[in-house]
């Protein structure tokens, strides 16, 4: 049943991602500017000299700017999907190449993140259900208010000024060398997106754990004689996961987009600060190619997450519809 | 933000959507007996005194029309000129002359807090407007259409849901350029599917009603019947929708803005003018401060008010909306 499930969904992925492909290519018709003469210019400069028209017709003519849309679509896209996405145009390397050497950095941010994140908001949501309209669920309450109105940028450069300007804990900013230091360096970004996704996660967690405590099984637990650790940890806190795990799922299919702002505070070496340098720099091989990666490994972790469901609950069959 | 009941604290979109359902019924049932405009005036005169009880969402609204009120009167309220360059002030930290200092060319930073209220509240709400209205369309069309038109815009808004709103933002941009025109459009672009699904919804169930089927055997045009008929019927539910995702839109704004995707300096705007003084958080912490708190204090509006209306509407905690 699993496997058919996955084979099914894994064929849906290929007409999604192919109108995927098409919008990113469609953006670039529709952007102002001639690509031809950009190209030229990124070349000639690579060179050290100024595009000439006769280069900008070169260009066009090698790189087949002058064929029908359709053409170029298709020979965009087949060299896609043999892993060549075009150089950038401002650091002349590979597009899949910057991506796989950025990739390191904003996986250790969001796996850290995401870490530090669970940690402070299952056992306060937890807590907060428990204690149910007493001061501590106020109190959570009212951080989670305040925590899900508060920009990312202000939250992170708040801890900034306080935590390395104001009393010199941790680095400004930077990637920092040997493991030690870049754990040093990892921390205060890593505190800040963890911070930054804590508000939701509470929420989450408080209202799904009051539903399960709700529940007629959690009522015999008690009745059992278990100990109440015993009935909220076992009983209520693994029925409560279900949707916490939707969410994490939701916040890696972000990783892109979810560390740009906290990447480009902390001058973090990821992708999510190329990513946008690539914007302010109208780089368009580099916009369409992580676009497309994006896409591609948003839909992946979508299934992903889908999949693990079974895993924490296995009570969730996926049946032939 | 009170819920007396485990079930409230869904997320919001989630809970607009549950209840939808049940506004409809109650909608429908109602249809025959009262009138349209009878029907949608108390929609909203049920919620309004569901949230006169809710203090938290009182306060939102008080801190909202505030807001509104200094971005209309901005011209009369800001001490100072937003745009006026005076080197000599450069930097001032919060004194009587400047309440919240100066930025690094000179200008008073409370008049550009005040002048940016506008742009900084209008376009989230066109943001908003627009994905509205393009959901809307798609969504009528859809669900009162069916056939080959339905499944043809559904696919269009699976596939869009399949990836980051915020990606094909950034994408946009990206493709445009930077500047607050272009992100208003990504933005616009980006988020009107959520809209569409539940017009669609809206509509499958009220195209079967006795008062559709009356106003076809009277031989009315599809355009009438859907503007007439549909279209007030299920608009009252989306528009609070719309209303509950403006805090979205102010955050994602700001966002861009910050990132110096959105709004330009000199402009007055509070995500670029956080932005423009980044930089200045050893010498100036305040200019970065001042603008993040007034983001955070719009937000933080829209968010009270948005659980008092929520759960103004839910069924389950005994609001407005009652299951009968």
């Amino acid at each position: 049943m699993m496997h058919e499930y996955i084979l099914k969904r894994l064929a849906v992925m290929v007409p999604v991602l192919l109108c995927g492909s098409l919008i990113t290519f469609g953006l670039v018709f529709l952007s102002p500017g001639d690509i031809g003469e950009m190209m030229a210019d990124s070349e000639a400069s690579a060179m050290g000299v100024m595009a000439t028209p006769e280069m900008v017709a070169a260009i066009k003519e090698h790189y087949g700017l002058n064929d029908p849309i359709h053409v170029q679509y298709l020979k965009w896209l087949s060299n896609a999907l043999h892993g060549d996405l075009g150089r950038s145009f401002s650091t002349h390397k590979p597009v899949l190449k910057e991506f796989l050497d950025h990739l390191g950095p904003t996986l250790i941010l969001n796996l850290a993140g995401i870490l530090i994140a669970l940690c402070i908001a299952i056992p306060l949501g937890v807590l907060s259900a428990v204690k149910k309209n007493t001061v501590i669920d106020h109190l959570c309450r009212v951080y989670v208010m305040l925590e899900i109105s508060m920009p990312t940028f202000l939250l992170a450069l708040m801890l900034l000024w306080f935590l390395s300007v104001k009393y010199d804990i941790f680095p400004l900013y930077g990637y920092g060398v040997g493991w030690k230091d870049q754990l040093w360096h990892l921390a205060l970004p890593a505190i800040a997106m963890g911070t930054s996704m804590t508000g939701s996660l509470m929420r989450l967690t408080r209202t799904s754990m009051l539903e399960t405590l709700g529940q007629g099984y959690i009522l015999t637990a008690r009745a059992k004689g278990l100990t109440e650790f015993i009935v909220i940890s076992k009983h209520a806190l693994r029925n409560a996961l279900n949707p916490v795990v939707t969410m994490i799922g939701l916040f890696f299919g972000h990783i892109l987009t979810g560390s740009v702002i906290i990447e480009s505070i902390f001058s973090w070496p990821g992708n999510g600060n190329l990513f946008l340098a690539s914007i302010s720099a109208r780089d368009y091989p580099m916009i369409m190619g992580f676009t497309l990666i994006f896409m591609a490994l948003f839909v992946l972790v979508t299934l992903i997450t889908d999949v693990s469901y079974s895993l924490v609950d296995p009570r969730i069959q996926y049946e032939k519809s | 933000m009170h819920d007396s009941d485990p079930n409230t604290k869904l997320t919001t979109i989630q809970h607009v959507k549950r209840n939808l359902a049940t506004i409809l019924k109650r909608g429908n049932r109602a249809v025959p007996v009262k009138t349209r405009a009878e029907e949608s005036t108390s929609f909203w005169r049920q919620g309004l005194h569901e949230l006169c009880k809710d203090r938290l969402a009182l306060i939102g609204l008080a801190m909202l029309f505030m807001l509104i009120m200094i971005a209309v009167f901005a011209p009369y309220l800001a001490p100072y000129d937003p745009d006026d360059i005076d080197i000599s002030q450069r930097l001032q930290w919060p004194s009587l002359d400047h309440l919240l200092g100066t930025d690094k060319f000179g200008r008073d930073v409370l008049s550009r807090i005040i002048f940016g209220a506008r742009l900084s509240l209008l376009m989230p709400a066109i943001i908003v407007v627009i994905s509205l209205t393009i959901g809307t369309t798609v969504g009528l069309l859809s669900g009162f259409k069916g056939g080959l038109v339905d499944s043809l815009l559904m696919r269009v808004v699976d596939i869009k849901s399949s990836f980051p709103g915020l990606l094909l933002t950034l994408a946009i941009i990206g493709m445009l350029g930077p500047g607050l025109f272009n992100a208003v459009i990504a933005m616009s672009i980006s988020g009107w599917t959520g809209y569409a699904r539940i017009i669609r919804g809206l509509t499958l169930s009220l195209k079967e009603k006795e008062f559709v089927e009356a106003a076809k055997a009277l031989g009315t045009s599809d355009s009438y019947i859907l503007l007439r008929h549909i279209l007030p019927n299920v608009i009252s539910p989306v528009v609070l929708l719309a209303t509950l995702n403006m805090a979205g839109a102010i955050l994602s704004l700001a966002g861009l803005g910050f990132l110096g995707l959105g709004a330009q300096p000199p402009t007055a705007e509070w995500g670029s003018m956080l932005s423009d003084s980044q930089g200045l958080i050893f010498s100036a912490p305040y200019l970065v401060f001042i603008p993040g708190v007034a983001i955070m204090i719009t937000v933080l509006a829209f968010n009270l008010l948005g659980d008092g209306l929520r759960d103004a509407m839910d069924p389950m905690s005994g609001g407005m909306v009652k299951e009968v």
